[in-house]
């Protein structure tokens, strides 16, 4: 055993020192350190649960309309109860975690995924093309998200992939400012000029070097980015212009009659509005706490 | 201070430039032509029309000549207050605006007000009570605020009205010239609902810009030397923790106008967010074109004069 240095097993010692300190243990450390980054964590695991088994747990048919029971308040057979159709609430708030998680997760990586190439350009190359580019997000971003994207929904139609598209843009700019900050701090690393030194062409660099390190923010954007999707998305559902029928939207849930029948039978406005708030507040919570665990920089107070 | 603001001015026009650019391609990209959709719009939805009456159409809608000859007459004609003329009533669309900007104007500044009023001074408390009980409430809250559609809790507002009061404001709406009380019971609750969005973030800001100025070596010998608490916040913490604020209260100007659209939906409101929704509906390209140029104008005027100020209050910038 004693004698020669050998690689392979110092790699096993750095394994089982890592291993040393569980899934199971790191979660419950940052548990306790972050109990409300535990609880959105936890409110996100448990929406997407509900969008991936909607068909499972929704006791009826989204679309199915019952005219003997229409406005029955929540009781056992109808959990939030049912709306003036006679359409099962509770079914139609799981099937609606379908449409504005999709709509939220397509949305978000495109809009950051699109932001962060051109941030990582602009940011490593900076110059001329830098600075353009910069006065375009400054334009894109004096557009109101909602209005921005209402805009291009109005202009192109109300297809699902529009208003993924829609929401992505109003995302883009703001993936293209973090990241090349980020990839402006990046390029006056020691490792960067290093190797910039030792001749690596400047696609290695970005791809070796930068874009591991964007790595980080790029999660906190995209994480603080998910519910702004999913309040724009219910933003232009309430205004007629999401995702058309069949699709059970919580935005759309609240749009036109619903505010008639809010006196006479409160939990057809009460359930997909709360459905909405917590999904985004765990998003919420979910993003500070990654943002504090991966850069104790950003901490606030 | 002048050059900072003249360099800054220099930024302003070419991404005004740009905003009206895409804002005039926005509609040269409608799927099928401008000028087919208006002949479209007949009843059985054909076009029975020959090439003199596409031709004739595109110059009314000043369609004709070059893309860069099309957007100097656009612009120019913009600039001098002529932003074309509605597709649904045939009104110039400046006069379908006018009325309606002093509306959401009102309702614009009346949101700003209270959410300042909820926001500066919540954040001040969290901050100095930090880690209490109300600081935990203020933060919660905030995040609340920040998390739910905004028109849903502008119905739960009504309905909370309605049910709490036995009372829903005004239906009818009245210039505060004509009957100010009204007026204001009409736009009070708008404002609270846009306001409490806005001041959610400045809340947040202002705790964690608070709490940073507060461990600063120079307050901590304000309060050696025995300057009462009063002093310390008004004079050494709050001008030094309101610059970032003011740069958030610039961003918020953003925000405001997209919740502007939907609560004046909501509240029934003939502002310029109703009159946009009602052109999106119509397909009314040059109402929403004017509109969405007017608010971009809006917020890049805002963004200037929040640099401007922010290099006021912190000479540091001018020379950065």
């Amino acid at each position: 055993m004693a004698g020669a240095f050998d690689p392979t097993k110092q790699g096993a010692i750095v394994t089982t020192l890592r291993q040393r300190a569980s899934f199971t243990q790191l979660t419950l450390y940052y548990m306790r350190r972050k109990p409300l980054g535990a609880f959105g964590v936890g409110v996100v695991i448990f929406v997407g649960l509900v969008a991936l088994f909607a068909p499972l747990i929704a006791p009826f048919p989204y679309q199915a309309q019952d005219y003997d029971a229409v406005k029955v308040a929540p009781d056992f057979t109808h959990f939030f109860g049912t709306d003036q159709f006679g359409r099962d609430l509770f079914s139609r708030i799981v099937e609606g975690a379908r449409i504005s998680l999709l709509v939220g997760y397509a949305s978000v990586i495109v809009g950051t995924g699109l932001g962060a190439v051109l941030g990582l350009f602009t940011g490593y190359y900076m110059g001329k093309l830098d600075a353009i580019i910069q006065r375009f997000v400054d334009m894109w971003m004096s557009f109101p998200d909602l209005i921005l994207a209402l805009t291009i929904v109005a202009v192109f139609g109300n297809t699902m992939t529009n208003v993924i598209l829609a929401i992505a843009a109003t995302i883009m700019p703001r993936g293209v400012r973090v990241i090349r900050s980020a990839a402006i701090a990046l390029r006056e690393t020691d490792y960067v000029l290093a190797a910039n030194a030792l001749g690596a062409s400047n696609t290695r660099i970005i791809l070796r070097h930068i874009l591991p390190n964007t790595v980080a923010p790029f999660l906190i954007i995209m994480s603080s980015m998910f519910g702004t999707a999913i309040l724009t998305e219910a933003g232009l559902s309430f205004l007629g212009l999401g995702i058309s029928e069949p699709f059970p939207s919580w935005g759309r849930m609240l749009t036109g009659t619903a505010a008639q029948y809010a006196i006479t039978a409160p939990w057809i406005v009460i359930f997909p509005g709360l459905a909405i708030m917590i999904t985004v507040l765990g998003f919420a919570f979910a993003g500070d706490a990654l943002r504090d665990i991966f850069d104790p920089k950003l901490r606030s107070g | 201070m002048r050059a900072y603001i003249l360099r800054r001015l220099a930024l302003f026009v070419p991404t005004a430039f740009g905003v009206s650019v895409f804002i005039f391609l926005m509609l040269h990209v409608i799927p099928g032509d401008y000028a087919t959709s208006v002949l479209l719009r007949g009843r059985d939805r054909t076009i029975i029309a020959t090439q003199a009456d596409f031709d004739r159409i595109r110059e009314q809608l000043g369609l004709d000549g070059s893309l860069p000859r099309q957007y100097v007459r656009w612009a120019g004609n913009f600039v001098q207050g002529d932003f074309g003329e509605s597709w649904t009533n045939k009104r110039p669309v400046i006069d379908r605006m006018a009325p309606r900007i002093a509306l959401s104007a009102e309702l614009a500044f009346l949101s700003i007000v209270l959410a300042m009023i909820i926001a500066i001074p919540g954040g001040i408390i969290a901050a100095v009570k930090q880690d209490t009980w109300i600081d935990y409430t203020l933060r919660t809250l905030s995040m609340g605020f920040d998390s739910a559609p905004n028109f849903w809790l502008a119905l739960l507002l009504i309905v909370g009205l309605l049910w709490a009061f036995d009372w829903i404001p005004p239906i009818s709406y009245r210039t505060p010239w004509e009957n100010p009380w009204q007026n204001f019971q009409i736009l009070i609750f708008p404002a609270l609902i846009i306001g409490a969005r806005s001041s959610a973030g400045m809340l947040r800001m202002t705790r964690s810009s608070v709490l940073e100025v507060l461990r600063e070596d120079y307050v901590r010998t304000a309060n050696a030397k025995g300057l009462a608490r009063p002093n310390v916040l008004f004079i050494h913490v709050l001008r030094n923790a309101m610059l970032p604020v003011i740069t958030l209260a610039g961003f918020e100007v953003v925000i405001l106008m997209g919740g502007l659209v939907v609560i004046e939906q909501v509240f029934n409101l003939p502002g310029i967010g109703k009159l946009l929704i009602q052109g999106v509906a119509a397909r009314d390209y040059p109402v929403i074109q004017a509109i969405i140029m007017f608010v971009a104008g809006i917020v890049l005027v805002a963004n200037l004069v929040v640099d401007v100020l922010y290099s006021w209050f912190d000479p540091r910038i001018r020379y950065t």
